[in-house]
């Protein structure tokens, strides 16, 4: 528990968002990242929901270099497609709201 | 008049380089014909790496995306480089790191013109703020 509390406490900035003052794509990422560690799934997702696609894609991706399964590439080209939509989606509606 | 022949060398003999990198680069001994004759296949050269990079293009799109941008770029050429290769001779380099290296020029292509959007958004937006500041009235409204 320790060890989150000192993640929270030591957070990079987004420097884009310091010097403009608004959210840049992945702005909220370490923030969902510590409810995650913490247990919180929804506020997690409502917090940045991109996470858990990158995440996953990140993991599988590490599995697939150390198993090399058979459609591992392209299982991955696709988890990397719907991420990437859900952060374009997710920074979209963050903007317009 | 005296000079006639031009001071550079003659140029090189048209051929497509990338058909002769599989003598140099296959200590393996693959023949011309595309297949080996040991009966193994090697990898395409830096699948893992195209893969990796191509993820972490948009893993990375915080920070003005330009690590994004870098990551996306070098995974771009690696992967069209790796895809050139296989593409000349299919038979020497395995299939499934063909696959890795295609999915992550695809993963690649994604990134790059992601980050490429957002450094653009990023520069008409300083551009947009620059012109505001610089063209308030600040004289007139001084005298308020």
């Amino acid at each position: 528990m320790s060890a989150i509390d000192w993640l929270e406490h030591n957070l990079l900035t987004c420097p884009y968002k310091s010097m403009t003052g608004v959210d840049c794509p992945g702005c909220g990422m370490q923030r969902s990242f510590i409810e995650l560690l913490r247990g919180n799934f929804f506020e997690s997702l409502s917090l940045y929901p991109a996470l858990i696609p990158i995440l996953f894609t990140f993991i599988f991706l590490l599995f697939h270099l150390k198993f090399k399964f058979n459609n591992g590439a392209m299982i991955l080209m696709y988890s990397f497609i719907g991420a990437t939509t859900v952060v374009l989606v997710s920074f979209i509606i963050k903007m317009t709201h | 008049m005296e000079n006639q022949n031009p001071p550079f060398p003659p140029p090189p003999p048209q051929g497509n380089p990338y058909q002769q990198n599989p003598y140099q680069q296959n200590p393996m001994g693959g023949n011309p014909m595309g297949g080996n004759p040991m009966g193994m296949q090697q990898d395409v050269p830096n699948h893992i790496g195209v893969l990796v990079l191509g993820i972490c293009s948009i893993v990375f799109c915080w920070c003005y995306g330009i690590i994004g941008l870098a990551c996306g770029i070098i995974a771009l050429v690696l992967g069209n480089k790796a895809i050139k290769m296989y593409s000349d001779n299919p038979g020497v380099y395995t299939e499934k790191s063909f696959k890795n290296a295609k999915a992550g020029r695809i993963c690649a292509i994604i990134g790059t013109s992601l980050s490429i959007a957002y450094v653009i958004f990023i520069i008409c937006y300083v551009i947009f703020v620059g012109t505001m500041i610089s063209t308030m009235p600040w004289q007139n409204m001084s005298r308020y």
